[in-house]
C-alpha cells in the first residue's frame, strides 16, 4: 500500500484465524485526514484545573477502545469468508450512512461491527493505524 | 532521500566503469566505508540511487502536482488519505531543509570570498 490513491485496499488474515483453509479475508484500506484527526483528537484528551497555575497537574485521559472502534469503522473496506457461527452463511458487508464534516459518509454497520470478535477487532485497528501511517524507513526513503 | 537525490548529483556510469567506487560508495551492497551517505539526520550504508522506492518518486510527483493545485483523490485536503498527508509533510520538511542548507553554503561562500 502507497497511501497516494484513496481507493487502495490490502486483504489481511487475522492472526486468530482457527479455518486455515478457509479464512476470512479483511480487506483494509486508508482513511482520510479527517478522520484520523478527529480519532487522534479522541483517543486522548487533557483537562486542566484553570485555577491550579503553572504548577496543577493535567489529568490525561486515554480512549483506546473507542479510538479502535472508530479505526475499524473507517479503515475495514470489505471482507469474505466472514461466516454467521448461527447460520453457517456468510455475512454480507454492510455500511451505513453518518452524518460526518458537513457531509453523509458511509462507515461499517453496526451490525457488523458488532460480529467482530474482540481480539480481532483489537488485531485489525492495529493494521489499520499501520497501513495509515508512513514508517520509519518510508520516511527515511521520502 | 529521494528528495535530496538531485542534490547527490549521482553518476551511476562512473561506478559501473569501476569496482572499487561501487563497493565504496554501496552500489550493490552495503559500504564498507561507515556512514558512507548522510542525508539531513539520516545515513546510509547504500548509494541512494540503489535504494530509493518507486513508492518515493510517486510520493514526490504527487506532491509536485499538489504544488500545482492538483489532488491526488476527489475533495479537499482534509479527504486526501491520512498517509499522503503525513508523506506530504515530510517531503515538505525535507525540501525546507535542503533549502535552508543550501542557502547557509552560499552564505558562507559568500563571506569567505
Amino acid at each position: 500500500m502507497k497511501g497516494i490513491n484513496a481507493a487502495e485496499t490490502v486483504e489481511y488474515i487475522s492472526k486468530y484465524e482457527t479455518d486455515k483453509e478457509n479464512p476470512t479475508v479483511w480487506i483494509l484500506g486508508l482513511i482520510d485526514q479527517q478522520t484520523r484527526d478527529r480519532i487522534d483528537d479522541m483517543s486522548t484528551s487533557y483537562e486542566v484545573d484553570p485555577k491550579a497555575g503553572e504548577e496543577g497537574k493535567a489529568k490525561a485521559v486515554f480512549h483506546f477502545n473507542r479510538a479502535r472502534t472508530e479505526l475499524v469503522r473507517a479503515g475495514l473496506k470489505g471482507f469474505r469468508g466472514f461466516i454467521d457461527p448461527k447460520t453457517g452463511q456468510e455475512i454480507e458487508f454492510k455500511t451505513m450512512p453518518t452524518h460526518k464534516f458537513g457531509g453523509v459518509r458511509q462507515i461499517l454497520h453496526d451490525e457488523i461491527l458488532n460480529r467482530i470478535p474482540r481480539d480481532v477487532l483489537k488485531e485489525l485497528a492495529d493494521k489499520i493505524d499501520a497501513l495509515n501511517k508512513m514508517t520509519g524507513q518510508e520516511e527515511k526513503n521520502s | 532521500m529521494a528528495v535530496a537525490l538531485p542534490e547527490l548529483n549521482l553518476q551511476c556510469g562512473r561506478c559501473h566503469e569501476n569496482p572499487r567506487l561501487q563497493i565504496e560508495n554501496g552500489c550493490k551492497r552495503d559500504s564498507p566505508v561507515p556512514d558512507r551517505w548522510q542525508i539531513g539526520e539520516y545515513t546510509f550504508q547504500r548509494c541512494p540511487g540503489s535504494i530509493v522506492t518507486r513508492q518515493s518518486y510517486e510520493y514526490i510527483a504527487a506532491y509536485n502536482w499538489r504544488e500545482k493545485g492538483f489532488l491526488p483523490n476527489p475533495g479537499g485536503w482534509m479527504e486526501q488519505p491520512a498517509k499522503f498527508v503525513e508523506a506530504m509533510g515530510i517531503i515538505e520538511r525535507e525540501i525546507t531543509r535542503e533549502s535552508k542548507e543550501r542557502m547557509e553554503e552560499v552564505n558562507r561562500r559568500g563571506r569567505n570570498a
